[in-house]
């Protein structure tokens, strides 16, 4: 496996741990693989300096791939961060050894939902908070990168 | 020669076929003829699938992961997964240019009622006004297909709105979330209807037990990726069964391109365009009759007449049905598990009372079970593992709302051709109506009110209004007209303008209530085919 490819495999496993599907299986992440070099992730209008920026920190981690994916949402979502998530969820999604962790509930009644949403929603907002201070300064550094 | 050639193979055509061959008739039937794929795995569930099949990636998001709906991609939820993209695979020869108007058209074998999802809802008196014709002409032949592709449904409070004709078999099995609806309706049934809202079972061609080779529903969730039981009717399976029929000649292969008449406005022959070979071939003609679809049959008829004499005439009068889409969440299911085997479609219905009754408005009501979740998670206005997180606690929940509004034929609405004689465009130019916003806003309105009513929340701003030629009911370009006139037909569906011509799909029809028009499609082309047998 090339460099790019062990890369790609990793950043996979990370989002899908991100995602709640635990560890990714080999064959998923081959497919996440395999969509990346059919060109069907990396378009010219999704992949910025600030997109590819925004996906090499969300590499580091769970954590990171939370808050730049909470301020791609917010901003940058068509970007490349955005759809290499969607396109691992699907992956994630259309096989048995991790349909359900994606698509099973996980709670009994509608008032822990609630109360559990709500929660989910502060979190949110505070990463969003946390995003700004975060993201901002690195986006007008890619911005003027790209004006050089 | 054969005693009728018909263009085309959907609804209409397989249809007035089956009935003309019935009748002693012998049938050609020219087409292009797209053929579905050999079903997979045919006794796996949709859950099943994901651990069965080698490659589950392939099946259900595309060899190029064109299933996949990325953010910002023009895909609809519950837009169609890629093996069914052959349905919609055009042709080089047949274009079409439009205004205000998204139009489909299908070459596929069963053409674009392969992607019906099985709505059998006949018209009542009210909306056959306009047509020569009442129920009690057409009942008859509602019955005979009824028979024919079976159709569940039940005589409940909607059958105000849709009469209930002889063969119509016992509703399918409901699943949690539709269950759960309907007894709430039991409890505010007098609340709704006094405001003008009905709920009760959709009918749908869909077998509950074995019938003529075709398997009883097994609640596989593949409605939507194809039943592979062949129990959710589709005109393919009429087709299959009547190329073993000896008066029955198919051509596939072929695209019609006009027909040519003589000086007494007889047809005498259609040109068709050899797709493996690329020649053009012209095959003598007693009887024709054009079902390929509105949009299809116009421009043949269309093109003959330009070929013939240089003339180019507008066909006024396109309708289709504005679809508004609206999600909603049942309240006391958030959080609750969702069935994953169960039919996968429609299963109830709202019916809106109009100010007339011909403003009916008709909404099918799918509740979420068996499908990707991917497009919804990515909807939400958060982070996607947020997103992913309510998607999956709210799936038992979820539910669609397809509102449909009736159409009127309009002059500001038509089609015509442009290009030059040997390369012709079909022109569609659609202007809706001038209170069709306003209608629909009433319309959304109302849903929104009988939802809560059944203990439903509509977040803000997700309705989705459809564009226009979204629903493929197009129909009303060669109307039926009472009286004798040019571009119209009579009460037989025979043209005012060519003796041996017959038109048997949806451009015949002079008003579109709010109802899917399949179900009338293949009930009047019966109905005509036994006048001309």
């Amino acid at each position: 496996m090339n460099a790019e490819a062990s890369i790609l495999e990793r950043e996979g496993a990370t989002f899908g741990r991100y995602l709640g599907a635990g560890e990714s299986s080999h064959r998923a992440l081959a497919k996440y693989r395999e969509a990346h070099e059919l060109g069907v992730v990396v378009t010219s209008a999704a992949s910025t300096r600030f997109d590819r920026a925004l996906v090499g920190f969300a590499r580091l981690g769970t954590f990171a791939t939370r808050l730049a994916d909470t301020h791609a949402r917010l901003f940058r979502k068509g970007g490349l961060l955005r759809r290499k998530l969607v396109l691992l969820l699907a992956i994630l999604e259309t096989h048995a050894d991790t349909a359900d962790r994606v698509d099973a509930p996980t709670v009994g009644s509608p008032a822990v939902f609630v109360v559990e949403v709500a929660f989910r929603l502060i979190v949110f907002a505070v990463l969003a908070l946390v995003g700004l201070v975060v993201f901002l300064p690195l986006r007008v550094v890619c911005a003027f990168g790209s004006a050089r | 020669m054969s005693d009728v050639t018909i263009v085309g193979s959907g609804a209409s055509a397989v249809h007035f076929a089956q009935t003309a061959l019935e009748r002693g008739l012998s049938v050609t039937m020219v087409d292009v003829g797209r053929p579905r794929p050999a079903p997979v795995r045919p006794d796996d569930s949709f859950a099943e699938l994901k651990r069965t099949l080698d490659d589950p990636w392939r099946y259900f998001l595309g060899a190029r992961f064109e299933g996949v709906l990325f953010p910002g991609g023009k895909g609809e939820y519950y837009g169609f997964p890629p093996h069914k993209e052959y349905i919609f695979e055009s042709i080089e020869p047949y274009s079409v240019e439009s205004r205000g108007f998204e139009p489909l058209a299908s070459f596929a074998r069963g053409g674009l009622a392969e992607a019906w999802t099985g709505g059998s809802f006949p018209f009542n008196d009210a909306e056959l006004e306009d047509f020569p014709f009442g129920y009690d002409d057409i009942g008859p032949f509602y019955d005979l297909v009824a028979q024919r592709i079976g159709i569940v449904g039940a005589n409940d409070d909607l059958a105000r709105f849709m009469p209930v004709h002889r063969n119509l078999d016992a509703p399918l099995d409901l699943d949690r979330h539709s269950t759960a609806l309907l007894e709430r309706y039991g409890r505010v049934r007098e609340r709704m209807n006094a405001d003008g809202a009905f709920f009760g079972r959709s009918r749908a061609a869909v077998l509950r037990e074995d019938r003529d080779g075709r398997k009883g529903c097994d609640y596989l969730g593949r409605c939507l990726w194809t039943c592979p039981r062949e129990s959710l009717y589709t005109p393919a399976m009429t087709l299959e069964r009547l190329i073993a029929k000896p008066n029955f000649r198919y051509l596939d292969q072929r695209f019609v391109t006009h027909f040519r008449f003589d000086g007494d406005r007889r047809v005498r022959a259609i040109a068709t365009l050899d797709l493996t070979t690329n020649k053009v071939e012209e095959l003598d003609v007693e009887r024709l009759v054009l079902a390929a679809g509105t949009l299809p049959t116009s421009k043949i008829f269309l093109d003959s007449i330009h070929r013939a004499n240089g003339e180019r005439p507008r066909l006024t009068g396109l309708m289709d049905n504005r679809q508004t889409l609206v999600p909603f969440a049942n309240l006391k299911l958030l959080g609750a598990k969702w069935d994953p085997d169960t039919y996968q479609y429609h299963q109830l219905a709202f019916g809106l009372a109009g100010r007339t009754p011909k403003e009916y408005v008709h909404a099918l009501v799918t509740t979420l079970k068996s499908a990707l979740i991917h497009p919804i998670a990515l909807s939400a206005p958060l982070d996607l593992a947020t997103s992913l997180w309510i998607t999956k606690n709210v799936h038992g929940a979820l539910g669609l709302v397809n509102v449909n509004l009736h159409d009127t034929r309009r002059a500001e609405s038509y089609v015509e051709l442009s290009g030059d004689v040997e390369r012709t465009k079909l022109v569609a130019r659609y202007e809706p109506a001038p209170t069709e916003l306003a209608d629909r806003k009433r319309a959304l309105s109302r849903i929104k009110r009988a939802l809560w009513q059944l203990g439903c929340f509509v977040p803000p701003g997700m309705a989705h209004v459809r564009p226009m030629g979204a629903s493929v009911h197009y129909s009303g370009t060669l109307p039926m007209s009472k009286t004798r006139a040019p571009l119209t037909v009579d009460r037989d569906c025979r043209s005012h303008d060519f003796e041996n011509l017959w038109l048997a799909d949806g451009a015949t029809f002079p008003f579109l209530p709010a109802k899917n028009l399949t179900f009338t499609l293949m009930a009047n082309a019966s109905r005509i085919a036994s006048r001309i047998a």
